[in-house]
């Protein structure tokens, strides 16, 4: 047996974890809610570089050295730990996506007069609706969102919000409207709901400005959306 | 019983025989009345006295090929002589590589490395035998320096920095004379100092994310969205470095006097990269001699000029477009004076930056003897290179992101939105945001929007135009290769000047 370079053979591990790691993630479907779903083309080709790099180290595994300073490959162990970590976590239950699709379409039907706002819409939605609010006036939507509350709110008072990811997880914004509904607080912070509210152009006092504000008619438990996220570019 | 194995190293005529005869002679008791056998590669001008080595119970074996020297060869030594220790004077053309293959046998161990070396030559064998030179000073644990009577201290600084680059951990000692026999130090309890630590974190990680905390996605997220980012950026600096010649790269620059400037504040509207990609590019066109200011500046203007923050800024604030000119011009402006104040202070490279990057080929130490031959060897060099930059620049980013996340985690994002701060205080507020909360360049906009509803304008921009500046882990992974007085300089210089232009941007804007 050949004596092995320990800091070469640190290094290759170190990046085949991060290779593997990522593949896993992108194939799993994890990747988004750590990253925009438009980075995933790029980190293929991070996964390719990663691996030249490990491919290129070989050579020298063989090639014992006197001092190994392995510190570096411990500070990158910090991330592969924490990755393989969160990727062993139980995912959400198979069955409730597949429910998902079909409790929507049962309401879909027994409501008219309402535009009905689906999860993929929803972006396209929020963003036109914050431009030209105006447009809808008075208009009645029904819309998917997590409870979401900030200081100040009052007791009938939350934001049905889905979160927005630009680039990564460190800048997720809540995007949505003010909502008043009288029964608000049965809903805690970060349950998924359905809401049904009449649109009014009113003056917001947490955002200072003139902006849409939802009017609730009813409000009721929803499943989670197969994409949580939305990715605005 | 163990059998100490010591290795001196070094050219001819470095003084190796008159450092062993030392060795022999010196007053160690350990080996008084033991039994040393000392195997010779190369025959200097000095030689062992027969009546020396008798006197010190020494058994002299010479060899003149390396293919000998293999583990047969020390297992008959053992079996024959059955010394207490072995002293083996190396050849100075033989890289000390060749014999770290060697597996030893059981209950044989190297207790040092020497290298010895001539002080009043270092220099010029550091010139023109470079690679062996590097190879054997990054494979011993002590290096000292003979004949040095003729330097001054200047100079002999400068060797011990040399030799520093290519090995952090040898000890470099000078005289000869006061040196006594060091004990070797073979205990690597570094190895379950990492495992604690790992353990620790795992413990960290598996409580903070049963807390339900975004802790992890946030961490995991930073570091994922600047991998594709960090690789591009290695990869572009290890182009230049193995593709671009000093002289070249240096010579365009050269040629510029003020026009040097806008040129790189224009040169960053070509490379629409995120911000973590800039450390390495600019620690390596500062390394190939392109002076201090231009790389600032190029550094600093980059983020600002580069298109995809500019459309990124103009999505986020569509209802207030002066937002964008604000960042673009005041960005510039920064930049510029950065620039023009390291050029009037006279900044040189040996200033700024770390040696690591100033004497040796590679920033990492030693690497092997590639043949730099052809497009196929430049190109095996390349991702090679690209590769000792991951780890160097990796390990910044990661202290980073963690230290980064952490604060976000844990400081809510509601601290900063507090109501009724008034003054020159929301300023240094949106500074510390710059410091621990500048996500990356192309996506800061959105978080400046969230903070939009609590904070004026000029404080929105200066977030957005100092994030990227600032930011925590590009300063981390700019400190890989740049000094880190000279880092404390220019981050307390840019936190002088945010406040002096934004102060005035504030009076313009109220």
């Amino acid at each position: 047996m050949k004596k092995v370079n320990k800091e070469i053979l640190a290094q290759i591990t170190i990046l085949l974890l991060i290779a593997s790691l990522l593949t896993q993630a992108i194939i799993t479907g994890k990747i988004k809610h750590y990253v925009n779903i438009h980075i995933v083309k790029y980190l293929w080709f991070s996964i390719a570089g990663v691996m030249a790099i490990a491919l290129s180290l070989l050579p020298s595994l063989f090639r014992p050295k006197r001092r190994n300073n392995i510190l570096p490959c411990a500070i990158l162990a910090i991330p592969v730990l924490a990755g393989a970590i969160n990727v062993t976590a139980p995912v959400d239950g198979a069955d409730i996506k597949s429910n998902t699709g079909q409790i929507q379409h049962e309401q879909d039907s027994n409501l008219s007069g309402i535009v009905n706002i689906s999860d993929d819409e929803y972006l396209n939605w929020y963003t036109d609706a914050y431009k030209n609010p105006n447009k809808y006036d008075n208009k009645t939507v029904r819309i998917k969102g997590t409870v979401f509350r900030m200081d100040g709110f009052s007791s009938n008072e939350f934001i049905p919000a889905r979160m927005s990811m630009v680039c990564c997880a460190a800048d997720l914004v809540p995007y949505g409207f003010l909502c008043r509904y009288k029964d608000a607080e049965k809903f805690r912070n970060g349950e998924w709901v359905y809401v049904t509210a009449k649109i009014k152009v009113e003056y917001e006092p947490h955002m200072k400005k003139e902006m849409p504000i939802l009017y609730g008619i009813s409000v009721t438990p929803a499943q989670k959306p197969e994409n949580e996220l939305i990715y605005p570019y | 019983m163990s059998i100490q194995l010591s290795i001196i190293g070094g050219f001819l005529e470095a003084g190796k025989t008159t450092f062993i005869q030392n060795l022999l002679k010196g007053g160690n008791d350990r080996y008084s009345s033991k039994k040393t056998v000392l195997i010779c590669c190369e025959q200097g001008f000095e030689e062992y006295r027969e009546s020396t080595l008798k006197r010190y119970n020494t058994v002299l074996i010479n060899i003149n090929d390396i293919r000998v020297l293999d583990r047969s060869f020390i297992c008959s030594v053992i079996e024959e002589h059955d010394p207490d220790r072995i002293l083996i004077e190396y050849n100075g053309t033989w890289p000390i590589g060749e014999f770290l293959k060697i597996r030893l046998p059981s209950g044989c161990c190297i207790s040092n490395i020497y290298f010895i070396a001539d002080a009043s030559n270092f220099a010029l064998y550091m010139s023109n035998m470079k690679s062996i030179m590097t190879e054997q000073i990054s494979n011993s644990d002590i290096v000292i320096l003979n004949r040095d009577k003729s330097l001054d201290s200047v100079e002999k600084a400068n060797i011990k920095r040399a030799i520093k680059a290519v090995n952090r951990q040898t000890k470099v000692i000078y005289h000869i004379k006061d040196y006594q026999m060091l004990q070797g130090n073979n205990k690597d309890i570094s190895g379950f100092i990492f495992a604690a630590l790992l353990l620790m974190l795992y413990l960290f990680f598996t409580s903070v994310k049963n807390t339900g905390s975004a802790f992890i996605s946030i961490f995991l997220g930073i570091l994922i969205q600047a991998l594709p980012f960090i690789l591009l950026g290695i990869f572009i600096s290890s182009f230049l470095q193995v593709f671009a010649s000093d002289e070249k790269i240096a010579k365009v620059f050269s040629r510029f006097k003020w026009v040097g400037f806008p040129a790189a504040v224009i040169m960053g509207i070509f490379f629409p990269v995120c911000d973590c990609a800039m450390a390495p590019i600019c620690s390596r066109l500062a390394g190939k001699g392109v002076p201090v200011y231009y790389v600032l500046t190029f550094l600093l203007s980059a983020p600002v000029v580069n298109p995809v923050v500019i459309m990124s800024t103009y999505y986020a604030f569509h209802d207030k477009p002066e937002v964008v000119f604000m960042r673009v011009g005041l960005g510039i402006v920064i930049a510029l004076m950065v620039g023009l104040i390291l050029k009037f202070a006279g900044v040189t490279k040996e200033y700024a930056i770390n040696e690591r990057v100033l004497e040796t080929p590679c920033s990492g130490g030693y690497i092997e003897n590639l043949s730099q031959e052809g497009f196929i060897g430049k190109l095996w060099m390349l991702i090679r290179h690209a590769g000792m930059e991951f780890f160097n620049v990796g390990s910044y980013i990661v202290v980073g992101a963690f230290i980064t996340s952490l604060l976000q985690t844990f400081l809510s994002r509601e601290l900063f939105s507090a109501a009724g701060i008034g003054g020159h205080l929301e300023l240094l507020i949106m500074l510390g945001a710059a410091v621990f909360m500048s996500v990356c360049s192309t996506s800061n906009a959105f978080i400046a929007r969230g903070f939009s509803y609590s904070f004026p304008t000029h404080g929105i921009v200066c977030y957005m135009v100092m994030g990227p500046m600032l930011d925590l882990k590009n300063i981390l992974m700019l400190s890989a290769s740049f000094k880190k007085k000279f880092l404390i300089e220019l981050f307390v210089m840019l936190i002088v000047i945010a406040v002096f232009i934004f102060s005035i941007a504030a009076t313009f804007f109220s």
